[in-house]
């Protein structure tokens, strides 16, 4: 296997994810989806990192998953934040900014 | 890691630094009435814009870290915008903050330094992996200062789009950094043209890597067709973080966009990227201008003109792309950093009196500017100065900015868009006047006239802005020599 079969396989996840986050209207699920694209980076970027024998590309998949989580976590925030001020978790009730 | 290291990045570590004390000062008992979170938080960035003037001034330039950070004249610039960005933001934020009580203070200006300490980095990284880091420890902290008034709908919901879509754009630029890896072998910035050329051109797989670390970084600056959360993101935040967030992450982000020219150029191949670039920079421009005709909220107009200046921004970046290797590549490249400069001046201008016209109401309609000519004669000529400036009219910073960058596009042989970009900033200039007739010509309604607040470091700040405004105008050539990026 060469390592092209894992940028496709990392392509196909990236698209589920960017699919799911233009798709779905739950933002609970879009934040999911943009996880799901952020893990196809990283699987990217591991598999390219073993086909060059370098330790490089590892660590910056070590360091995009600790940033990852650093920004759910901030995500979560201000769902909370969200959901106190309007209990609804659609994409559609983010509404009161346009023009 | 050697202390040369350490002294070459302090411009990095000072706000981060300054960020923890704001924070562990606060955890002190009887601390959180007394102020002392603000000041501490102004000497962290004042003393983080010494250390960045000093360092331009003696030269101290170099690579830190084995080479994933480059300390250039370049990087000391744009980091010197950033904190003197991050410092007026600081400042005008007293007084917006002391009229609202629902905003943790001492979170608030941990926030500003460490997206400050984020926006140094970016414009310093050298590296993917810091490149990467750079972007995210700007947006974290910059998505929760946006949703800082917690129970203010306007205000989380400008937070969540941005978190939601800057979570998209993050994802688009770590695929991106992910690919160019795989196809050059490196991460390293000034290594990734080369190992693209070496490992061989057969496959798109660097050219997809490059256009989607472009839509990454081109979202961070608000480009056509990446900028539908701007007018809502800058509408719904504190005023002092849009003045913040629309300046410095702009000169951060044009940091990384004027390192990264060489790997777009040999990844899409040099004459597409300029066109791409060229293309992108025309559509900004319009879609800034005239989406800014219609708007009758001043921090919409001012997200609309923040997208038009970017695409003033990007006229100059594919000329730099276009003229890789000939002199005019410096020349574009001393255009943007100029550019940039007179852009963090006249634009944190015009929020400084949108923060001082606001009175605590929440309200920054334009027609309640009517009647500032007579009432506060100064403030109306400050915003005209302003005003003049984003417009692009002579003698102010905003002329010899545009002048500039539409220089270096015509040397580089990309006319057409130098043309529809002088076209763009005439329609731009119309929007503009409005304001000015609005504020000496308009007669204001009753009950709706802007309360001009007298706050001593709100007028430091706009004194400052005008200053600025003018010299860059008045004496560009001594400026643009300063700025020179000699390589």
């Amino acid at each position: 296997m060469s390592v092209f079969h894992y940028y496709v396989v990392a392509a196909i996840l990236f698209s589920i994810g960017a699919g799911g986050f233009l798709l779905r209207r739950n933002l609970l699920v879009m934040f999911m989806s943009v996880e799901l694209m952020l893990n196809a980076a990283n699987l990217c970027l591991v598999a390219a990192s073993s086909s060059f024998d370098l330790a490089r590309g590892s660590s910056f998949a070590l360091v995009s998953i600790a940033v990852a989580a650093a920004e759910v976590g901030v995500g979560l925030a201000i769902i909370i934040a969200w959901f106190r001020l309007r209990p609804s978790v659609d994409a559609g009730d983010l509404q009161e900014l346009r023009g | 890691m050697t202390p040369n290291d350490l002294a070459l990045v302090g411009p990095i570590l000072l706000p981060a630094l300054a960020a923890l004390l704001v924070i562990l000062v606060d955890l002190l008992p009887g601390s959180q009435r007394s102020g002392g979170s603000f000041l501490l938080a102004v000497l962290g960035a004042a003393v983080s814009l010494g250390y960045t003037i000093h360092a331009l001034m003696h030269d101290r330039e170099g690579l830190a870290f084995f080479g994933t950070m480059k300390i250039d004249r370049m990087a000391l610039l744009i980091t010197l915008f950033v904190h003197a960005s991050a410092l007026m933001s600081l400042l005008l934020s007293k007084v917006y903050l002391d009229r609202r009580s629902d905003v943790e203070q001492p979170e608030y200006h941990a926030f500003v330094l460490t997206s400050a300490a984020g926006m140094a980095m970016l414009a310093g990284a050298n590296d993917l992996v810091n490149v990467f880091l750079g972007i995210e420890l700007l947006s974290i902290p910059l998505y929760l200062l946006v949703a800082m008034r917690k129970h203010q709908s306007r205000s989380v919901e400008a937070g969540f789009k941005y978190l939601l879509l800057g979570a998209f754009a993050s994802a688009f630029m770590l695929f991106g950094a992910a690919l160019l890896y795989g196809s050059s072998g490196s991460t390293m910035l000034t290594a990734i043209p080369t190992g693209i050329a070496r490992i061989g051109n057969d496959t798109p797989l660097a050219a997809f890597g490059a256009s989607m670390l472009l839509v990454g970084l081109l979202f961070k600056v608000a480009a056509v067709p990446f900028h539908m959360w701007t007018p809502d993101v800058y509408e719904g935040a504190p005023t002092p973080v849009t003045a913040f967030m629309a300046t410095a992450t702009k000169a951060a982000t044009f940091a990384v966009l004027l390192r990264l020219a060489p790997t777009l150029g040999t990844a899409l191949g040099e004459e597409q990227a300029a066109n791409l670039l060229g293309g992108l920079a025309v559509l900004t421009m319009f879609v800034g201008n005239l989406g800014a005709l219609q708007q009758l909220n001043l921090k919409r107009l001012l997200a609309y003109s923040s997208i038009s200046h970017a695409g003033y921004l990007l006229v100059g970046l594919a000329a730099l792309v276009r003229a890789h290797g000939s002199s005019v590549e410096a020349e574009a490249a001393s255009s943007i950093v100029y550019y940039l400069g007179a852009y963090t001046a006249m634009s944190l201008g015009a929020f400084a009196v949108a923060v001082l016209i606001d009175g605590g109401k929440d309200r920054e309609a334009i027609s309640d500017l009517a009647g500032l000519g007579k009432r506060n004669p100064l403030l109306a000529a400050a915003m005209t100065v302003f005003a003049l400036a984003l417009a692009g009219v002579p003698p102010t910073a905003g002329f010899f900015a545009k002048y500039y960058v539409f220089l270096s596009a015509v040397d580089a042989g990309l006319i057409a868009v130098a043309v529809l970009g002088v076209l763009a900033s005439v329609i731009g200039l119309y929007y503009y006047l409005r304001i000015l007739l609005t504020m000496y010509v308009d007669e204001p309604k009753p009950g709706h006239e802007a309360t001009v607040s007298r706050d001593a470091m709100v007028a430091a700040v706009s004194l400052t802005a005008v200053a600025f405004v003018l010299l860059l105008g008045i004496v560009p050539k001594g400026f643009v020599e300063a700025m020179a990026l000699a390589h």
